[in-house]
């Protein structure tokens, strides 16, 4: 209610200029296909039982790195997802929304559709976010994103691991 | 990642004759890598050198030091009991000491029961991740130490379970503790929501894992509680974070208010400081929830915090009779500098704030290990992207507070071990260096020494002892910690 509203003025220093923008890939998977380079790692049994129908690929991209297209399921968590591929997001809270370190940032396009589907971040999540590292307009935890039969194709950025981890100067204290 | 998994099984599970490759698997020489201090900056290196080239292509051998007798360091002895949930990265940690490769000596302090040269003799890469825990404050009075004056290590190592910790002196009238709480991070919130939910006598802190010596005290001893916050600057600077301060405002309700001045809130708002605010998302959200609190200040029947700006401790009274402090004098302060440079700067104005204790919030420092004092700098290593620098042949590189300062959260700690393991990793591979790690193993070196030790096999008895123990309060608590290092080592000691 209130971040939605704060956006626009957030806008200009959210997204420093040396920060490269969010990398949009073509959204169509065959077409996302062609131009990924690396191989899913592992092959996914855990969820084999599933109808065919509920299954989807998602892309996680890492600073430099080639992204990564991995198989996902509709229902499943992007935390869960990452940790099953061996994706570097970590979850240190096991994924109840009580640590920041599953952060990622979506596409402004899937970003706003949960927002309008008001699936956007709930309070909990927008104060865990505040102490995320490289916090952008877009940034979600990974845990609180449900995946759905729409979100095929999508790509989800891990933020930047730079020395400056609060680039909005802030700086928390210790627990 | 993938070879780390592979590197993992264990190959005698699933080859026919393995009884011939046992002899294959003894190599000629391990890399040895010491990890001081099983916290999460521990644990994390601790987790990205398992999965690291070093760990598929060589015969890596990590032992883990703690100066405890258990592991996890703050995530067991600084994290709030009633948050329970962010002690879950353990369970991550855990999963890699259940390695072959891992090995937990617990209750060895290094620099003082094991030397460093014995470590620098028995490993080739030594990673300080042992934190940060001297805790001094100014002492504002010519009076020997006033016995109601603490620093909040001690609170928070008493409530935590840390051994041999007594805890402060609770001098309450009438069953009315005053706290004055100096300093304004999250500890202060976590110490503060502690205090109030015992008065409060909330199931969540019923069910946490405080242990019953500060517990059983608490509901004893205090019946209602005033902790009152100083800042020395204003609401803008302001130190926790608002996950912690919303935790706070959920428990207002008839028994339990929370108060800031409007006037302080005013003040807070100079140009510079609105700067500030516009630079800062969570400072935006944080100066929201700060307003609306001030604007419909609450006040309880049994539980209240204030939360104070603009105040400059400079003294105490004291009761000499008592040798107590019974209130602390305070200048008000004002701002000055550029926008996040601003300073406190004391007027003419006094103010006394009433107390029976008094606890300084006002964070942590390092120490350097017995021999590596000449690489430490204010509080930390100096050290360039986590590398320390060579002693007797060994590299040494450091991760977490000790590297960086008491700084930052659990999560902070990914990049920096991201960083130091990445360090690690490329001057492996430039060269191994001269000397360092030829000597036997560590283990012979202790027995040697005469030093004891807790193994992680050993630490598993006593989580499953700490468990399992009779509950004096609820059935749901999580568990009942043991504060005796003597229990400790009668049940978890390695023979």
């Amino acid at each position: 209610m209130y971040i939605p509203l704060l956006r626009p003025f957030l806008r200009p220093f959210l997204r420093s200029p040396t920060v490269p923008l969010t990398v949009h890939l073509p959204r169509h998977p065959l077409a996302v296909r062609t131009i990924t380079t690396s191989v899913p790692r592992l092959h996914d049994h855990s969820h084999s039982h599933q109808i065919p129908s509920n299954k989807i690929s998602i892309i996680f991209h890492k600073d430099q790195s080639s992204p990564i297209t991995v198989p996902a399921y509709v229902g499943d968590t992007i935390l869960n997802v990452a940790h099953r591929h061996d994706i570097e997001l970590e979850g240190a809270c096991e994924g109840v929304c009580a640590c920041s370190t599953c952060h990622c940032i979506l596409s402004s396009y899937l970003f706003d559709k949960l927002e309008d589907e008001g699936k956007g971040a709930s309070e909990d999540e927008e104060d865990m976010l505040d102490m995320a590292f490289g916090l952008e307009e877009n940034s979600r935890l990974g845990c609180q994103i449900v995946l759905t039969k729409e979100m095929d194709g999508e790509v989800f950025r891990q933020p930047f691991a730079t020395r400056n981890f609060y680039v909005d100067g802030h700086v928390p204290k210790p627990h | 990642m993938l070879t780390s998994r592979i590197s993992s099984l264990p190959l005698k599970s699933i080859l026919p004759c393995s009884h011939l490759l046992s002899p294959l698997r003894i190599p000629t020489r391990s890399l040895n890598v010491a990890i001081i201090g099983s916290g999460p900056s521990g644990g994390y290196a601790l987790k990205y050198l398992l999965s690291s080239p070093l760990n598929s292509s060589n015969n890596l051998r990590i032992n883990v030091f703690d100066k405890c007798h258990t592991p996890w360091g703050l995530l067991r002895s600084g994290v709030a009991p009633d948050h329970q949930d962010v002690k879950n990265a353990s369970n991550d940690f855990e999963a890699a000491f259940e390695r072959e490769e891992v090995k937990f000596y617990g209750g060895v302090e290094i620099g003082k029961t094991l030397k460093l040269h014995h470590l620098t003799s028995t490993h080739k890469i030594i990673i300080l991740s042992h934190g940060c825990s001297t805790s001094n404050f100014p002492s504002l009075t010519s009076s020997p130490s006033p016995s109601n004056v603490i620093h909040s290590k001690n609170i928070v190592d008493w409530y935590n379970g840390v051994p041999g910790v007594i805890g402060p002196i609770l001098n309450s009238k009438n069953g009315v503790l005053k706290v004055t709480i100096i300093g304004g991070g999250n500890v202060t919130l976590d110490i503060s929501r502690i205090l109030l939910k015992s008065v409060l006598k909330c199931p969540s802190l019923e069910e946490s894992d405080i242990v019953e010596r500060a517990f059983e005290r608490l509901r004893r001893e205090v019946g209602r509680v005033e902790v009152r916050v100083l800042n020395r600057r204003g609401g803008m600077q302001t130190a926790f974070t608002i996950k912690e301060f919303r935790d706070l405002t959920k428990m207002t309700g008839e028994d339990m208010g929370i108060n800031i001045k409007k006037e302080d809130i005013e003040k807070s708002m100079n140009e510079e400081s609105l700067t500030e605010l516009d630079k800062s998302r969570p400072l935006k959200r944080l100066w929201k929830l700060l307003s609306s609190v001030s604007s419909s200040p609450t006040t309880g029947t049994i539980a209240n915090l204030s939360i104070e700006y603009f105040l400059n401790p400079y003294g105490y009274t004291v009761d000499p009779s008592t040798n107590t402090v019974t209130s602390v004098k305070c200048r008000v302060t004002e701002l000055e500098g550029e926008p996040f440079k601003q300073k406190p700067k004391d007027t003419d104005v006094e103010v006394d704030v009433e107390t029976d204790l008094v606890v300084w919030s006002t964070g942590y420092k390092g120490e350097a290990i017995e021999g590596l004092e000449r690489y430490f700098d204010n509080g930390v290593y100096r050290c360039e992207g986590g590398r320390v620098g060579v002693e007797g042949g060994c590299r040494l590189y450091a991760c977490g507070w000790i590297r960086r300062g008491a700084v930052g959260i659990v999560g902070t700690n990914i990049q920096d071990a991201r960083e130091t393991v990445r360090r690690v990793v490329e001057d492996f591979e430039g060269g191994e260096g001269e000397g360092g790690g030829e000597g036997g193993g560590v283990e012979e070196v202790m027995r040697e020494e005469g030093v004891e030790w807790v193994d992680w096999e050993g630490w598993k008895r006593i989580d499953e002892v700490e468990r399992r123990r009779e509950r004096k309060r609820v059935d749901e608590q999580i568990r009942e910690k043991i504060v005796d290092v003597d229990e400790m080592m009668k049940i978890g000691k390695y023979l």
